[in-house]
């Protein structure tokens, strides 16, 4: 579809949002919880928090919930019952809008969509998608653990979003990118005003303090290096930057139950744990810290990428921030890219 | 940043220790990503020193990384340790996790901590605001055990009564059985199960953890109520009596559980119970492995 | 077990009661040497007590885990006990101080945590003590059955 330009004034956003929540979309937005923002649902405009950078965690437990039932089962004593979980995703039917995310988490969601179709189509993860549609605010000031330009988008990229809005004064400016997006302004077309792609404001011009693709190339011929060993000795391998992360993935699947009842789940998992990789002889492939800090970095600078065409990392900074031990992946990055 | 009294102290002992050869690595802290963060340093050549410091914002408790194999195979090790941390250390000890001959505690004075969300947002001040609660009831400002001592420069922390500190223990103490548990059933829904807390504790060193344990499942993986609060509960259980109260914990969990409630207040317990305190003295015996013939007995039948 | 616990379903398959709080199903962790033959001595003298209970047994109350308590719960238990050898009665010497110490904490630990203390009881009974486990089950038993319907929460799904 062709982009579609609208103006909306402040006061008229307020409507559409208090409007779409009205018509049963769940909107999930930035929300204020004791002293710090996370995305969560919201039951009127004003409850979100827009001025925030970011909030703590990203919006992936919509598209990936941190445990999810795959299958149910029951055994009478002779039949076995098996209940697919799918089911419950496809009845529920949940239409969501998540509203206020930034361009970084919005370009996650078409990311992560390539591996969980690439050689299996991954139907929880598909129909989530679908039944998901991203409003998200461009950003004015990044802050020095933003590397989204690094990552070959922009604080202002609409890649991702179904409509991006720019702020602008007093109004915003809304890009419509997707058939999606305008089915959602639709029932509140009034409200906006169509206008000419000329008159939104042109992107500034966002300086990028290194190239990914450096590091990537030191990613390809230095395997062995002591980098990974040495930087990383202050890794605890506490997880919360996969967990944090828009476009990590990586779950592990369990069982839960006896012979009468139970199910298969998924979690959340990371290959910063040290039994990631544990294999039951009781080998373990990457058997220091540094082993699978180097994987991180490996899968979503250079594998991913190879794979897919698009690096698995947004640039939205959250592992930095967030990490205990103050390991600021953007930091690594460009060391890895000067080294090169 | 021009390197004060303090880390000028720390870099001479940490160069003499390496050039002596009496330890093959140095933990300490260095200037982290932005102004208002200190980060771990591991520092193995002498030359290196130079980049220690230390200041208000070395929230990390170091004796962390006393567990990681990858940092035990050093062998001799000195460490800057805060207070707190150092308290840690010498529970590493009572537990045989450390002999006392391969660590040289090179310890901090410290006056307070700034609350690492706060110092993110610019904060650069010590005061009973703005530090943790930790350091409104510490007791250890100079640690209790150390080999070396770096005094503090930074004027003691004024307390002037009106901050209490873990005030909603008291609170929840006086509540209900159902009012805690839909206090502590909102808290845990929350838990994401990453195990961030049990990787930034220094006493949580298993190196096969209860939960990783799947024949049988004692603790349910999943990220629901069942899973979150077993986990929860579990985990301080196993830290009843041990932990030392460092924080780090409620510092790492990325969505805000408050678990120094449930620590400080299980610490509080076995102090009043058992009359022992974590972390104090080397020589203790840890409180689950003695008895006392007069134990508190009067829940029971 | 009697008849009455076990309803047949359809195909045959036995379908053990205790998931409602009119018949609950109540746990007891006990220790081999003491307890457990309190309790054999309950049988031998023909003195009856309510059958929700279910009896594990263990060499020592030292080797009960507070694990077993959250599984038993996590499995539906309503109620579960742990009982053993008087202090300075414990065959093992001081299995049982350990495990005062632990069982303190743990309790307090669970009533911080809003799990309803009545559900979880311990006891000393001696070898010798046939009534005193009869009567600790019976009212212990009654107990459970009292308390309103909802279960342990945090162990079990809602």
């Amino acid at each position: 579809m062709e982009e579609k330009y609208f103006e909306i004034s402040a006061e008229n956003l307020k409507k559409f949002v208090d409007g779409i929540i009205a018509d049963n979309f769940e909107v999930i937005a930035p929300i204020d919880k004791d002293g710090e923002t996370f995305y969560g649902k919201l039951g009127k405009f004003e409850e979100a928090n827009l001025d925030i950078l970011l909030p703590k965690m990203s919006y992936k437990e919509f598209l990936l919930p941190k445990t999810e039932t795959l299958l149910e089962y029951s055994f009478s004593g002779v039949d076995t019952e098996i209940k697919d979980g799918l089911e419950a995703v496809v009845g529920a039917n949940e239409k969501r809008v998540i509203f206020g995310g930034r361009p970084c988490d919005a370009a996650a969601g078409p990311i992560m969509e390539k591996v969980f179709n690439w050689d299996y189509k991954d139907e929880f993860f598909n129909e989530r998608f679908k039944n998901l549609t991203i409003v998200s605010i461009a950003c004015e000031k990044p802050d020095n653990y933003c590397f989204c330009t690094e990552m070959q988008l922009s604080p202002e990229s609409s890649y991702g979003s179904d409509i991006l809005l720019k702020k602008a004064g007093d109004k915003y400016f809304a890009i419509v990118t997707s058939e999606k997006g305008l089915n959602l302004v639709k029932p509140y077309i009034s409200l906006f005003k169509e206008t000419a792609k000329d008159k939104v404001p042109a992107d500034k011009d966002w300086k990028k303090l290194f190239e990914i693709e450096r590091t990537k190339s030191f990613l390809d011929k230095n395997f062995e290096h002591n980098y990974f060993q040495d930087r990383f000795l202050s890794c605890i391998g506490c997880g919360v930057c996969t967990y944090t992360c828009p476009t990590c993935h990586c779950f592990d699947i369990q069982d839960e139950g006896n012979l009468k009842e139970g199910r298969r789940i998924r979690n959340w998992d990371s290959c910063q744990f040290g039994i990631f990789t544990l294999h039951t002889s009781g080998h373990n492939p990457r058997v220091t810290q540094g082993d699978r800090y180097r994987q991180r970095l490996m899968h979503k600078f250079k594998i991913y990428s190879e794979k897919f065409d698009k690096y698995l990392c947004v640039g939205c900074g959250r592992c930095s921030r967030n990490c205990p031990e103050d390991i600021d992946i953007k930091e690594v990055a460009k060391d890895l890219a000067d080294m090169a | 940043m021009a390197n004060t009294k303090t880390d000028e102290k720390l870099q001479k002992i940490a160069k003499d220790l390496l050039e002596s050869g009496e330890v093959s690595l140095v933990i300490g802290y260095a200037k982290g990503s932005n102004p208002q963060r200190m980060r771990p340093l591991f520092i193995t050549k002498p030359e290196e020193a130079d980049k220690l410091s230390f200041n208000h914002h070395a929230v990390q408790d170091l004796a962390v990384f006393l567990k990681k194999p990858e940092v035990k195979k050093f062998g001799k090790i000195g460490i800057v340790v805060k207070g707190c941390d150092e308290k840690a250390v010498n529970a590493l000890i009572q537990e045989y996790q450390l002999s006392r001959e391969n660590i040289k505690i090179i310890g901090v004075e410290c006056n307070g901590v700034i609350r690492q969300n706060l110092a993110d947002k610019g904060e650069t001040g010590v005061s009973e605001s703005t530090v943790y609660d930790k350091c409104l009831i510490c007791e250890e400002h100079t640690p209790v055990l150390y080999d070396f001592l770096v005094e503090s420069e930074e004027p003691k922390l004024n307390l002037s009564g009106s901050v209490k500190p873990y005030a909603k223990i008291e609170e929840l103490e006086s509540m209900s059985a159902d009012e805690k548990n839909a206090f502590w059933a909102k808290e845990f829904d929350k838990c994401i199960k990453c195990y961030a807390c049990r990787q930034a504790c220094p006493l949580c060193y298993c190196s096969r953890c209860i939960v990783e344990k799947n024949m049988p499942q004692w603790i349910d993986t999943n990220s629901e109520e069942t899973g979150n609060a077993q986990w929860n509960l579990i985990r301080a259980y196993h830290l009843s009596g041990r932990c030392i109260g460092c924080g780090e914990c409620e510092r790492a969990c990325p969505v805000n559980i408050p678990l120094m409630l449930i620590n400080e207040k299980m610490a509080r317990d076995i102090n009043n119970m058992f009359g022992y305190k974590s972390g104090l003295d080397i020589n203790a015996k840890p409180v689950f492995g003695v008895f006392s013939e007069s134990d508190f007995n009067d829940f029971i039948k | 077990m009697e008849d009455k616990d076990v309803k047949k379903e359809e195909h045959g398959a036995p379908k053990i009661s205790g998931d409602n709080s009119n018949d609950p199903r109540i746990i007891a962790f006990v220790c081999n040497w003491c307890t457990y033959s309190g309790a054999d001595l309950a049988g031998t003298s023909r003195m009856k007590y309510s059958d929700n209970v279910r009896v594990i047994k263990l060499p020592c109350t030292g080797r009960i885990d507070p694990l077993f308590i959250v599984e038993a719960f996590k499995k539906g238990a309503k109620g579960v006990l742990v009982s053993g050898c008087h202090p300075g009665d414990c065959h093992y010497t001081s299995g049982n101080y350990h495990s005062r110490r632990k069982y303190a904490t743990f309790r307090d630990l669970l009533g911080y945590l809003g799990v309803d203390l009545d559900r979880v009881e311990f006891s000393w009974v001696s070898a010798s003590e046939g009534n005193k486990w009869v009567s600790i089950i019976n009212e212990f038993t009654d107990k459970i059955k009292s308390l309103p319907g909802k279960s342990t929460d945090i162990f079990t799904k809602k």
